[in-house]
């Protein structure tokens, strides 16, 4: 698999850990966490995702290294991440948490003939100094003419998931007769979880539903290389992502 | 020289088949007070050396939530054995290395058991044992319970470990996330401070942010002890805010975290994939249609081994102990002591080995269904149903062996692993109507409702019985386990594997011992007492009275030898009544009365009814003396079904059928009860619930009949 399967969501990912890998030499997922702003279940689930298709180096609880694809479309993706914050900044003459913001947003999914585009139109400004600054005064007159469709974002203060990143989430007893999920996240309290955890079921853990029971409930899943039962009710506490 | 040395172990990972194959069958059940949880020990000797192995209830965890648990900690805590084996099955090294992580968190080195190699190897994986050994810093020996093979090289590894033991052992501690791992320091830090008398500060901390009530009661009301645990209280509030999770399951991961390192190095795969044979057994065994016919057809199969193949030596010992009554009768002079041995204690042996070929027969088909796999089938396809009425899918098994007999049932509870799930079962099985009340339907429902005997006879038997039994499981559901929630269900599944004779005789030999020495000896005081009271005190006026009138018709010449006969036994019956009238029991049974008279019963159907406390297929026997028509086949007897229309109505009748089915079992059944609930509480209940639940349905019954204007 190559990067054209890649989701945004997994770049960030794969830019953040080469960025942390750039300072410390080696990345946790606390800190990927800490630095993309998500909780360390879903987290967990991204890096598995990318260990699967072969772009970094990673099992639970330990650290985490890009593999050589990975540095390779890590490097890309970075690159195209400095191209247009430049741009924006240069060109533009946007603040740089504004620019940072919107080249996180815009990096995927960029075709490399755009990236030639903006990068020349980067080098074409950046040689002549008359030409920016000709542009940046045409332009800033031009702006408030302009009607821009506003609140395209969509909003996140209602319930739900905190980050739309959550939203492939879905508890165990969706998944059907065998197909896999990771485990995102094991909620509840107690007993049940306790002995959840014992069993193996733990977060970032692939899991299959092998059957139902013939009257549905309940289920029988594959874990860790063995075979498992739990009562629909139990299966409900454990949110998985959809392989 | 001798060491003892401790099995610990996941359930399934074949760790009783080792301690069988190690210490043979010369074991025996250790008594740990107090405690439901059986601990086996075993002796065996290696090369001189006596080495007394200890069997520790498997547990998939230390963390001492469940009784097991608890049990096996402890054991390693308080007895330190010298040596532990940790049984792992190899074949699921991952699951079975996370008991091996929380074992060395302790400070215990095990040597490690890779159990069921052969199975391994079958599937052409293997496990890289040098590697695994250095990782871990273990010695690990591979064993195939079934085959015996490793088990020479095991006890030598052991006993090796142990003339080391004064070797320091490092304690593992697994690397944890770094907010966690530095709230664990510094609890570690100030226990170190508070409690310097404690070992292994770490392991304490850990299981702190585990929340182990048993650690937190040790350092309960201790100076200092508030401050840690506001300390836990604290970082663990900031832990799960900032980790997204609590210490606790953290704490799990990183256990798992670092055995899926271990495993990575050490497993190899074998590059050839078949499809499992267990896979599709199960295909079959679970299907969506199938599932249920077959199983229909094992619980049928298992239902007549235990009861009808089992009639067969019931028979033959019924005889034999009728050999011995008689051969003691007429070798021993007559007396008290005569009476005593015969109608006492040969009697009441006869009366608690009865049960053996029962028992025995019923844990030879349960244990091929664990050894197999079955019985966790069984749960999984019963479950759904089961669990409606607040119970487990292996509650089924006790539930519908409680047909043949309340006492293997009973026992059969044992194979429920949670000690709620298995107190409803021990409640409720009694519910189910034995065979041996059956005579005492058939009797009745022959009396008073002749035309559709069978039918009535199936109402009770059958509707009435499990009727209550799921009345009273759902009553219980929402009253008496109201607070506790259910118990997980989560149950492994395991492999189909083919037991080992072997295993399967030793499981059902234990069994049978385990009933003689718990159960025989109060079942046999008890059925003396019984017996004492249903003798005593003695009434020789009575008795002259009856042998002169016999003596008189003996005399007499004018009746012919038949009527003479038939008028001698019409004596011989009211002499019993009478005798059994002025006994303890007969006493009893009339102060009794006003209890049985809320649903029509008079003082004779009280003394019945405490007679078959000894056994329910006494209580007919016990109306043919009182009503005075004789013992002889006294269910199918005309004069007793004549007699008793004269004191029971048809209604009467029915209400005391439901009092028959639904009170106390008897004293076999509840000795077994107290023996397997271990608890006086639950004991007492069970005996008080039935007793009252009895009473009111009779009375409720009988009384809304009579307003009703039934006869």
């Amino acid at each position: 698999m190559t990067a054209d399967t890649l989701t945004s969501t997994l770049e960030d990912y794969l830019e953040a850990i080469f960025n942390i890998i750039a300072t410390s030499k080696v990345a946790r997922s606390m800190e990927i966490a800490d630095k993309l702003n998500v909780k360390r279940p879903t987290v967990t689930v991204a890096l598995r995702s990318l260990a699967d298709k072969g772009l970094i180096n990673y099992e639970p609880r330990s650290f985490i290294t890009l593999t050589e694809e990975g540095k390779r479309i890590a490097h890309c993706i970075n690159k195209r991440h400095h191209i247009l914050k430049d741009a924006f900044v240069e060109v533009f003459g946007l603040q740089e948490t504004e620019a940072e913001d919107a080249a996180c947003k815009m990096e995927h999914g960029m075709s490399t003939r755009l990236c030639q585009k903006i990068t020349s139109l980067l080098q074409t400004i950046r040689e002549d100094k008359a030409l920016a600054q000709k542009l940046k005064t045409k332009m800033a007159q031009s702006e408030d003419g302009i009607l821009c469709e506003r609140n395209c974002l969509y909003s996140q203060n209602g319930s739900g998931s905190k980050n739309g990143k959550d939203s492939a989430q879905s508890d165990l007893n969706l998944i059907k007769p065998g197909k896999s999920g990771f485990i995102t996240r094991i909620l509840g309290k107690g007993e049940l979880k306790r002995r959840l955890y014992e069993m193996g079921i733990t977060n970032g853990q692939k899991i299959t539903v092998v059957k139902a029971a013939p009257l549905d409930d309940p289920i029988e899943v594959k874990v860790r290389n063995y075979n498992l039962s739990l009562r629909r009710e139990e299966a409900a506490n454990i949110l998985v992502e959809p392989e | 020289m001798s060491i003892r040395i401790a099995l610990a172990g996941n359930p399934n990972s074949g760790k009783t088949s080792l301690f069988n194959a190690i210490t043979g069958a010369m074991q025996k059940v250790g008594n740990w007070g107090g405690v439901t949880v059986e601990i086996k020990e075993g002796i065996t000797s290696v090369n001189g050396t006596r080495v007394t192995v200890i069997d520790l209830p498997g547990t998939y965890s230390l963390s001492a939530f469940s009784e097991e648990e608890q049990v096996a900690r402890d054991y390693l805590v308080k007895e330190k054995p010298d040596v532990v084996i940790n049984v792992i099955d190899a074949t699921n090294l991952e699951r079975h290395l996370y008991l091996t992580v929380q074992l060395m968190e302790m400070g215990i080195r095990p040597v490690l058991a890779l159990n069921m190699w052969d199975e391994v190897t079958a599937k052409g994986d293997s496990i890289d044992l040098k590697q695994l050994q250095a990782l871990l810093d273990v010695t690990a020996v591979t064993t195939s319970a079934r085959n015996r093979t490793g088990i020479d090289q095991l006890m030598l590894k052991a006993i090796e470990q142990a003339a080391n033991n004064n070797k320091e052992v490092s304690i593992l501690s697994v690397r944890m996330p770094e907010e966690l791992e530095q709230s664990i320091t510094a609890v570690e830090k100030s226990l170190k401070e508070h409690f310097p008398d404690l070992s292994q500060h770490r392991w304490y901390a850990t299981k702190l942010f585990e929340r182990d009530k048993t650690i937190e009661k040790i350092i309960e009301n201790q100076p200092g002890a508030p401050l840690i645990r506001a300390q836990r209280n604290e970082s663990d509030i900031l832990i799960t805010k900032r980790l997204g999770d609590d210490p606790a399951s953290l704490i799990a991961e990183s256990r798992y975290g670092y055995i899926a390192g271990i495993a990575r190095e050490t497993i190899v795969k074998g590059k050839q994939h078949r499809i499992e044979v267990s896979d599709q057994i199960d295909v079959v065994l679970t299907h969506r249609f199938w599932a249920y016919p077959i199983f229909i057809i094992f619980m049928w199969l298992l239902f007549q081994a235990t009861f009808k193949l089992g009639e067969y030596p019931m028979g033959w010992i019924e005889s034999l102990v009728g050999w011995l009554q008689e051969f003691a009768s007429s070798t021993l002079p007559a007396g008290v002591i005569r009476d005593v041995i015969v109608d006492g204690i040969i009697a009441g042996v006869g009366g608690v080995i009865i049960f053996l070929p029962n028992i025995m027969i019923l844990f030879f088909g349960i244990s091929i269904m664990e050894d197999t796999g079955y019985m966790a089938r069984a749960a999984f396809i019963m479950d759904r149903l089961m669990h409606r009425i607040g119970l487990h899918g292996k509650s089924f098994i006790p539930m519908i062996m409680g047909l043949g007999c309340s006492v293997p049932a009973i026992m059969a509870a044992r194979t429920l692993e949670s000690r709620n799930d298995r107190i409803k079962t021990i409640l409720l099985t009694p519910l189910i109507s034995c065979s041996a009340r059956l005579p005492v339907f058939v009797l009745f429902a022959g009396t008073f409702f002749p035309k559709h005997a069978g039918n009535v006879v199936f109402l009770f038997q059958v509707v009435f019985s499990f009727g209550a039994f799921i009345l009273m499981a759902i009553l219980f559901k929402h009253t008496l386990f109201k607070g506790c929630a259910d118990n997980p269900f989560v149950m492994e599944l395991p492999p189909y594997r083919l037991p080992t004779v072997r295993s399967v005789l030793i499981h059902m030999w234990h069994k049978a011992e385990h009933y003689l020495q718990k159960m025989g000896g109060v079942v046999l005081l008890f059925s003396v007492i019984l017996w004492w009271a249903g003798s005593y005190p003695e009434s020789p006026a009575i008795e002259k009275e009856y042998d002169s009138k016999i003596a008189s018709i003996n005399t007499t010449g004018q009746l012919s030898s038949e009527q003479r006969e038939a008028r001698i036994a019409e004596l011989q019956t009211e002499k019993s009544a009478k005798l059994l009238e002025q006994s303890y029991i007969g006493r009893v049974g009339h102060i009794f009365e006003p209890l049985v008279r809320p649903f029509g019963t008079d003082w004779r159907g009280a003394v019945s009814l405490i007679t078959g406390f000894v056994a329910k297929e006494i209580v007919v026997g016990s109306m043919g003396v009182l009503y005075s028509a004789g013992t002889e086949g006294a269910e199918e007897s005309d004069v007793l079904r004549a007699k008793l229309k004269e004191h029971f109505t048809p209604l009467s009748a029915f209400a005391f059928m439901l009092f028959v089915l639904l009170y106390t079992p008897c004293i076999v059944a509840f000795i077994t009860i107290i023996r397997e609930l271990k608890n006086w509480k639950w004991s007492a209940f069970s005996v008080c619930y039935q007793l009252i639940f009895a009473f009111s349905t009779a009375t409720i019954v009988f009384q809304i009949g009579k307003l009703l204007g039934l006869q």
